[in-house]
Parts: structure tokens; sequence; C-alpha cells
């Protein structure tokens, strides 16, 4: 079925269009959360809220991107479960080491606080992401979006695992000089 | 900011950026695996079109992400689930990378290279006939289990394992296996773009990691070789200079191999010294661990060439500024002086020490009272101003004198390490200005402020008087030794008089033996 075709059923409260996303993209959205979670069951968990979050979502949306929509609350869930789990027990995982990547980049002292500053950020984050070459917009993306491992993205490249670690590197300096001239306090 | 807001913020990129990524996941997965397919294949369409049998196959990504192999006719081959949209594809099994460097032979196993260099083949490629020069390898064996990916539209012809580039290919036949090295494309005119993307699997200038310079080697004579001495070596990793550099390689036309007529490096009948200094050899690594050493550089005319003859096109002004820029090199305008190297214009070499005294108006004990460095034309002049405490030789009236030392160029570690020196060990002035040091000349025993030195007084043309030599001519005080280091000096081999063989001497026999090659020596006069 087509993406618009489900997107409709859910605009008609029609039950069958959590059943049609969840055969097209449920094994792509457990992917995502299992990234991040590294647990089947707490994915799975993760991607039901999914389809329960789509359906409030979509009387007040009409996704241009189902699939990238479906992504974003995906990951968002399973980054808010994975930091509710940390907060009980100090967990690793891939969640945890692209967070401490993603240190290098900023200061580590709060100043967005407001909802305005916040959606400002990641609409200058979109605008860098969108700025870079496709292939460090792909790693980058992978990396600290889909919380893929290096390994994984550097086989995917076909390319080794050194060569991604040197272009994430150099993109999240790139990253945090951008943030800094966009008047970030990184 | 806090790094849970930032991965917070990346979270809520737009849809349109996560899906577009999404797609791309596939797309690469999907190129990856049939680009070489798709390169041939594209070659058997246009045999095929005037064969009228129309059945070429083309991979379309389905929306969910999911890539469908269809033929020409619109019948489906396969179909294979997107790696979000099926199961998580595991990556492919990769074949052991294998490193070239452990299957070539040493000159003297095997075939010798002479009777190699004779043997070559033409390798189909697709939509190229490529030429392949065999290269001597350790033993068929060895390369049997080298074996990579078979060629497919050549029987017999494989990758080395773990390789997607070209650049070495294996060729199994009943005589046992045998290794070619990718020499040129068989076509008039091709992009090199297109060497870079098929042979070397390099297609932006992020899959280079390095590109290794070192001097061209035309020319061995005594000044050839002194002067790609000079050159030495030096390694390109800033990213944005490799991206310039590969921008401006895509740009070129190669033509073919045996087109010397079209190749200009300079050189006449009084040798090729100007061609060595306007030429670098590259070696050009990429991420995928392969290394590319056939490209040559020439500043004379702007111009990347092999061996074999084949030439590139020339390139712009703009572009030539930018190589020789990248690459070190500094031709001399006409008429203008390259200093040590060049024929009258530079300081006399001397032989001994006794023909260095038949020219010097005065040798002196001084002690330096300030010290200044400067960099012209990549060249470190260092100026001194010496306290004459003792004049051994000849008649000095003035109580201080002025001292040029012309250096020379060097670049690459050895530079860095001898600023470092001069920088931390030494007063010699302001240096931050100085590109590039001097290796022949005598910036490694660079004089500090308070430092004792004998100085051989020679003539100049100018006002200053120059300490003699090669490239240099004091001699330096170091606990309680005199140091005539003939690379300092000037002195070739060494130097020829009794006492001073090895260029360290103590100092009271320094002045003894000075005073025996003066005695009866008239000085020269300084204003001749």
């Amino acid at each position: 079925m087509l993406d618009q075709e489900i997107i409709g059923l859910f605009w008609q409260r029609d039950e069958q269009a959590v059943a049609e996303t969840n055969a097209k993209y449920g094994k792509y959205c457990r992917r995502v959360a299992a990234n991040i979670l590294g647990s089947r069951e707490d994915a799975e968990e993760c991607v039901n809220d999914t389809w329960l979050k789509t359906w409030n979502a979509i009387p007040e949306n009409r996704p241009t991107y189902f699939q990238g929509f479906l992504a974003k609350i995906t990951r968002n869930l399973a980054l808010d479960r994975w930091k509710r789990q940390t907060a009980r027990k100090r967990g690793r995982g891939a969640a945890a080491l692209a967070l401490e990547e993603l240190e290098e980049c900023v200061s580590g002292s709060s100043n967005v606080e407001l909802e305005y500053e916040a959606r400002e950020l990641y609409r200058a984050i979109d605008s860098f992401i969108n700025a870079l070459p496709e292939k460090e917009q792909y790693v980058f993306v992978q990396r600290y979006f889909y919380m893929e491992a290096v390994q994984a993205i550097a086989e995917s490249l076909q390319v080794r695992d050194n060569h991604v670690s040197v272009i994430l590197s150099r993109t999240r300096k790139k990253l945090r000089r951008y943030l800094q001239e966009e008047g970030y306090e990184v | 900011m806090k790094k849970e807001e930032l991965l917070d913020a990346i979270g809520k990129i737009s849809s349109e950026t996560v899906e577009r990524n999404s797609r791309k996941s596939q797309e690469i997965r999907a190129q990856r695996r049939v680009s070489w397919g798709r390169w041939v294949a594209a070659a058997a369409v246009a045999v095929m079109v005037g064969a009228g049998l129309f059945s070429y196959r083309q991979l379309l990504p389905r929306e969910d992400g999911a890539v469908q192999e269809w033929k020409g006719d619109g019948q489906l081959l396969s179909s294979r689930e997107a790696p979000f949209g099926g199961d998580w594809e595991k990556p492919e099994e990769k074949a052991p990378f294998v490193e070239i460097s452990t299957l070539l032979a040493h000159s003297g196993s095997g075939n010798t290279m002479e009777e190699l260099a004779l043997r070559m083949v033409q390798v189909n490629l697709g939509q190229y006939g490529a030429q392949y020069e065999e290269v001597a390898a350790i033993s068929s064996e060895a390369l049997e289990k080298a074996r990579g990916e078979a060629l497919e539209e050549e029987e017999g012809w494989y990758r080395l394992s773990g390789h997607e580039d070209l650049q070495y290919l294996i060729h199994a036949s009943e005589q046992g296996d045998t290794l070619w090295k990718f020499g040129w494309f068989r076509s008039e005119e091709y992009p090199y773009r297109d060497v870079l993307h098929y042979i070397y699997d390099v297609d932006s200038g992020d899959d280079i990691q390095a590109v290794l310079l070192t001097a061209a080697d035309m020319d061995n004579s005594d000044a050839g070789k002194k002067l790609q001495e000079e050159i030495g070596e030096y390694e390109i990793r800033d990213q944005e200079a490799l991206k310039q550099l590969y921008d401006i390689l895509c740009s070129m036309t190669c033509y073919g191999q045996n087109r010397w007529d079209l190749i200009d490096y300079g050189g006449n009948d009084e040798g090729m010294v100007e061609s060595v200094r306007a030429g670098r050899y590259l070696a050009i690594e990429t991420d995928k661990g392969i290394v590319i050493d056939a490209l040559k550089y020439t500043a004379v005319s702007g111009m990347f060439y092999e061996y074999c003859g084949v030439a590139y096109s020339r390139l712009s002004a703009e572009e030539k500024e930018t190589v020789d820029r990248l690459f070190r090199i500094e031709v001399p305008e006409e008429g203008e002086s390259t200093g040590a190297a060049d024929g009258e214009d530079s300081l006399r070499e001397y032989d001994s020490v006794e023909d260095l005294l038949q020219d010097s108006w005065a040798v002196v004990k001084g002690r330096v009272l300030e010290a200044d460095s400067g960099n012209v034309r990549s060249y470190i002049y260092t100026t001194y101003q010496v306290e004459v405490l003792e004049v051994l030789y000849g008649s000095m009236e003035e109580g201080i004198i002025a001292v040029n030392m012309p250096g020379g160029v060097l670049a690459g570690e050895e530079a860095r390490e001898m600023v470092a020196e001069v920088t931390e060990g030494k007063d010699a002035g302001d240096i931050k200005n100085i590109g590039n040091a001097s290796s022949a000349g005598n910036t490694d025993r660079l004089l500090a402020v308070g430092d004792e030195t004998y100085l051989f007084l020679v003539s100049e043309p100018e006002d200053a008087f120059g300490a003699v030599g090669g490239y240099c001519g004091e001699a330096l005080l170091e606990d309680g030794n005199v140091l005539l280091d003939s690379s300092i000096a000037g002195f070739g081999e060494g130097i020829s008089v009794e006492g001073f063989q090895g260029g360290r001497m103590p100092e009271s026999d320094f002045r003894e033996a000075l005073e025996e090659l003066a005695a009866g020596k008239e000085a020269a006069d300084p204003y001749s």
C-alpha cells in the first residue's frame, strides 16, 4: 500500500492503518529502536508506542515523508525509554557512545531552555546536515539519528571503520564551528 | 549546550532529511553491490541494442526502499527487501584484504623486471580496454590464494581479494597465476576521473588519505642529486588540500601512452637540474589502502605525466598555481637566480681549507652579538652582527662585522624539526616567517647570540661580508672543538687538509693547522 493510502486510513480513523504501517515499516522501526535500546523486547514495546503516537498525531498532521516521520517518532521514543533506563542503572550501548562522541561539540552547560530556542536549534542542525556533502550527511545521520554502529556504517559503505570515524570526527568539528557561528554557546 | 540537548535536537530534524537518508542507505547498498556489473551492463546494452536484443537489467528502488531488478522488457528478475523495510540485512562477509606488498617480488626473483616489462595485455573493462603490464609476484601459489572476485567480462581474470579497485589483477592460466598492474586505457582521450573511479575506486577528495611527494630523479649528476636531497619528500594530509588536488586531477584529460611529444619537463644541454626542481613524483594513498604511484608532475609545463609517456592535458594557470603551492614548487622566473645549485651566481665551493684560505682576506674569531633570520623566496638568510675578538689571518679593522649566511630550501619533517630546533635552542632572531628551512645550508648549525665562531671572510659584491663555502663558512666552536662539517662548508666528500678530516678537531689543533696553512700566504684584497 502506498504511504498516502496508509495516511488516509489514519485520517479515517481506520485501525487497518496500524496493521498496514506495521506490515510496511514494522521491521524498519524495530531496527531503529533496537539500535538505541539494544533489546528486542524493548524495541517491540517502543514500536507499539510509535503506532499509538502516530495514531494520535496524524489527524493534526499529514506527513509528506511518512517513513521519516515514523523514524523520528520511533527514535525519540526509544531515546526517552533509554534515558529512563539509564537513570535507573548506568547503561552503555549505542546511544551512550553517540552521546559521548557528541560531547566534543558542546560545553555541557544548558542554554537551550526555551521551546523557541530548542526549535531553532533543530532547524539549525537540519540546515547543517543538509549542507553536508552526501557521504558525510549519510554517515552523520546513520550515526547520530539512527545510532548505527560505526562498523555497520563502514560495512554498508564498504570502507574501513577508521574511514567512518574520521568522517564523523571531522563532521563533529564542523558542527561545533557551525553552532558557534550560529550564536549558540557550545 | 548539553550533549543530551544536541542529541534530542538531532532527533527532531526534518522527516524529509531522515527519509532521504534512509533511501540513500538502500541506494548505497545497491550501488556497491552492482557498481561493476552495471558498468559492464551499460557496455552490453550498447552491443545488444544493435543486435535487437534489448534485455538490459535495471535496478530500481521501490517506494519502500527495496531494490528490484528488472529486465528491459519489463520482466521482474529479482526483488530484495530493503534493509529497513525487511529483515535487517547482515553485511556480506568480506573477503580478507590482500596488501599488494605481500605479493610483489623484489627484483631478482622469478622473471626479471626487464622481461616482464615486455609483457603487456589488454583487458576489456566495459567501456574501456585497459592496458595492463605484468609485474613480478612472489609465487603463483600466493596469487592463487589472493584471488578475489572474478571479472565478469574477462574469463580467468580476478581482482585481489578484498579489493574493489582494479589497480592490480590476477590472471589464472594453465601456466599458473600471474600479477598485472594497470597502465592506461586504450583510448585516444579519456577523463582521468574515470581512471580514479573505475581503476582506483576513488570518488571524492575524502577517499584520499595522503599524498606523498618525492623529488623527480631525471638528473642524477652531483648537482641533481644534491637538489633531490634538498627537496626530500613530504606528505599532504590536509583534507582541504587533498580535495583541491582531487578536483584538479578529475579535470584532466589523458591522451594515452607514448605521447612524449606532449610532455615537457624541461632540460637542456647543460643538464636537467631545473627539471628536478620543478618535478615531483606522487604516491596517492587512498582510504581503501591502495597506493596510486603512477603520476608525475612538472611545473615546467604545468602538467602531469606517467611512465611510458602517458600524457595529460596541461593545467590552467590557476590550477598550476594551486598545484605548485601544494607541492611546494618554486620555479624561478627567467633570469632569476635559483641560489644554491646555480652556476656563476652561487658561492664557490672549496675542496680544501687551503683553497678556502686562498680566497679569504681574513680569518677571525668572533662572538655573535645579534642574529636575525629572514625568508627570501623560501630561502633562509641569516644576518649576524659579529664582534671580532681576534684576527688570525689577514688584516681587519672593524670591531663589528655583518655576516650574511645564505641558506637553502628544505621541506617536510626535516624542516619542521630544524625550525623547532632553531626556535627552541638557538636565538637566531625572528624566523616566524620562514616557510622552509635550509638543509644544505647552515641552518642546522645556526649560530646563537653569544656563540663564538671562526669566520673565513671573503669578499662579496655588495657591502656585507659573507662567510665562505658553498653555503657557509663559519667554523663553529662547540665544547672546545671546531666544527668544520663538510656539508656545512661545502667541501664535498671531506676536507683534504691534514687534521680536518671528519670536520671536527680541538680548537688548539685548528689554530695550529691554520697557522701552518697561512704561513707564506698573502691575504686576498677585500676590495679587489
